[in-house]
């Protein structure tokens, strides 16, 4: 589909036209808080001496492109000088900020040689999810014979973007919230057959060695639970595995058949992992994404106190506050076990 | 105050700058180096420019020189030799009186352990030409090399009033390092891959009763036991008097149908520097008893970039409420 149009004019454009002095300034309208926001201004037929482009918290320059010389004070890059006539490029990072939503203006502001100022402002719009926690009680019935629950904690995103979490029980909680034994079975095999996999390809490929031996590092940890530090270093290594992994197509492919064949000596798990999709499924129309939907809690005696904590990142993996919810008491008619997402109501 | 030469804000990193003069010229332009190395070594002659264009889908480079030649060039009798496993074409033109091709003047062969190697004849180039080029396609096998080049980003969150707006930049990093080694050097086709969520049309059009007929009678197809076959029959005869009964692998395969490029091509217009280029489906699919429908499509959007135009934005429009009619007039049943 190509944007391809000519332009109806009364008359052809005339030489003068083309050497008309012309400026763009490019900013997306809308971002994910934590996402990287390009931005760049192209001129033609301008001589320009310096550029300047202010902005406020929670953008921060992260690149400029292009730039012969150039500083930053404060919220502003001054482009002294730059490499080839006619362009700035530059990424911003953006980080969280306590606002749902936040218009952040970025103001150009382009000296030129003969004295003249260009002024132009964009605006972005930076927006996140939030998760919204209703508890109407702190005792929830469940019937163990029909499976009907009452009580249950109201669970919503009230702001923008999806919401990735975790629900655990916390250490002072005195029913567990596990996953269920066949699930963590079939997962730990999963692993044990995929590191024979990849110890294959690492004596093979020599360059993918460290990678391999940093993946089961990774492996032990919950992502919505790393500090700020180890998401860094978990995206830095995300981005220099790919890197390894595109730069020989043979390790890219050895490293595909290797997840393949891990997955084909496990196929119970493929069920496993198509429930827990379906799960998804059904979630992520609400913005929410719960990766342990299945992890259950499993009440010997007709009740128990549970205290959930829960853990949550973005699309971008961000990090954000986890929410303790108070202790709740599960009561029934006798012993039951119920997987953690039938305890909420999802908005 | 924090004053800076140039390249990456990220300390502890190598800036780009340094990466492109250490692994770059390797990758790129390995081959054009040689080739160059080859030419600059004949007497007499003058490079005048050189000229680059990477097609990116391909990973492919057209590195073209151009030369002024002196009228003895014609009386060299030795082949000039042009290869290199990763050449896949040799071309020489003439520049004037009137540019055109001179396919005589290059020939391709193979030694006999196989090499295959282009050779020009300079005895075979016209007799009326002093200024020729000489382009060498090859291929380079490393599909990282563009995020050397190129700060590619997109939303990841889908905006705009209606939620179905995807933003999408793609800029050179190092224009100048590319400026001086080539008068022109074009980025073609660079592509940025959206994600777009096609799940909530299908949740919200799709009726449940649809997927719980679908359910049964997949079940029923699957059941082996005689006694509970039969014991399905009643709730296959409720199922006989609904609207579109009889008709639901035909409604299937049209829902199917809708997530072919083709059409659902129709549902996307990508805007400004950006081009539609393809899609295909994701991986993951939406819930139904046999797996046909993606619960996200992949839209290949391109655009290029060149060393006068070397930053690209565009935004890809994902048209949902066109799309939520075209499902509900697969679902009626309507042919």
């Amino acid at each position: 589909m190509s944007t391809n149009t000519t332009s109806i004019v009364s008359e052809p454009p005339q030489a003068k036209d083309l050497q008309k002095p012309r400026y763009f300034m490019y900013l997306p309208r809308e971002g994910l808080q934590g996402e990287n926001i390009p931005s760049h201004i192209l001129w033609e037929n301008i001589k320009i001496k310096t550029a300047q482009i202010s902005f406020r918290p929670p953008l921060k320059p992260k690149e400029v492109f292009n730039a012969a010389s150039w500083e930053v004070k404060d919220n502003l890059v001054i482009v002294h000088a730059v490499e080839l006539d006619g362009y700035v490029g530059m990424s911003f990072e953006s980080s969280k900020v306590d606002c749902l939503d936040v218009m952040v203006p970025v103001k150009y502001v382009l000296s030129l040689a003969n004295g003249e100022v260009i002024k132009e402002t964009r605006e972005i719009r930076l927006f996140k999810p939030k998760l919204e926690i209703k508890i109407p009680t702190t005792k929830i019935a469940i019937d163990p014979k029909t499976g009907f629950i009452k009580g249950r904690v109201g669970i919503k995103n009230v702001g923008r973007g999806v919401l990735i979490m975790r629900i655990s029980s916390t250490e002072d909680s005195s029913l567990k919230l596990e996953t269920p034994l066949e699930h963590r079975e079939f997962a730990e095999k999963f692993v044990v057959d995929l590191q024979q996999e990849m110890s294959k390809l690492a004596e093979d490929f020599p360059i993918f060695k460290p990678f391999w031996e940093q993946m089961f590092v990774w492996e032990t940890k919950e992502f919505v639970e790393l500090t700020a530090k180890e998401r860094i270093e978990f995206i830095k290594y995300i981005n220099d595995l790919a890197k390894v992994l595109a730069s020989d197509k043979n390790l890219l492919r050895g490293f595909m058949e290797g997840y393949s064949k891990a997955f084909a000596k496990n196929t119970e798990l493929i069920e496993i992992v198509r429930k827990v999709i379906s799960v998804y499924e059904s979630l992520v129309s609400k913005d929410m994404l719960l990766i342990n939907p299945f992890d259950e809690v499993t009440i010997p005696e007709k009740t128990g106190e549970i205290h959930l904590a829960i853990e949550q990142t973005d699309r971008v993996l961000d990090t954000y506050d986890d929410i303790k919810l108070p202790k709740i008491e599960l009561y029934g008619s006798q012993g039951f076990r119920i997987p953690v997402y039938r305890l909420f109501e999802w908005g | 105050m924090d004053r800076r030469d140039s390249g990456s804000l990220s300390t502890g990193c190598l800036s780009g700058v340094e990466r492109m003069s250490e692994d770059l010229p390797k990758m790129l332009f390995g081959i054009a180096e040689q080739v160059y190395k080859i030419w600059e070594k004949i007497p007499k002659i003058k490079i005048l420019n050189q000229e680059a264009t990477i097609n990116v889908p391909e990973s492919v480079v057209e590195y073209t020189l151009a030369v002024s030649i002196p009228s003895s060039f014609r009386s060299i009798r030795k082949p000039i030799e042009i290869s290199a496993p990763s050449i896949v074409r040799v071309s020489a033109a003439a520049l004037n009186p009137l540019p055109r091709t001179v396919r005589e003047a290059i020939k391709k062969f193979q030694y006999g352990d196989g090499r295959v190697a282009y050779a020009l004849f300079p005895e075979l180039l016209p007799s009326d030409t002093d200024k020729i080029s000489v382009s060498t396609t090859y291929q380079i096998d490393d599909p990282g090399l563009l995020d050397d080049l190129v700060d590619r980003t997109k939303g990841h969150e889908p905006g705009g009033p209606e939620r179905n707006e995807y933003w999408m930049s793609a800029q050179l990093k190092h224009p100048k390092v590319l400026r001086d080694s080539f008068g022109r050097f074009d980025l073609r086709d660079i592509d940025v891959t959206v994600d777009v969520g096609v799940h909530n049309e299908l949740k919200n059009t799709i009726p449940p009763a649809f997927i719980s007929r679908l359910k049964t009678f997949f079940g029923v197809m699957a059941e082996r036991d005689p006694r509970r076959q039969h014991m399905a029959i009643p709730k296959l005869r409720q199922l006989a008097k609904e609207k579109t009964a009889g008709r639901e692998f035909k409604i299937l395969v049209d829902l199917e149908a809708l997530f072919m490029p083709g059409t659902f091509s129709k549902y996307v217009d990508v805007l400004r520097d950006f081009r539609y280029s393809d899609c295909y489906k994701g991986k993951e699919c939406y819930e139904l008893p046999i797996e046909m429908i993606p619960k996200k499509m992949n839209v290949i959007s391109r655009a290029d970039l060149t060393l006068e135009k070397p930053a690209a934005e565009g935004t890809l429009i994902y048209k949902n409420n066109r799309f939520i009619e075209a499902i509900k007039k697969v679902l009626s049943g309507a042919d």
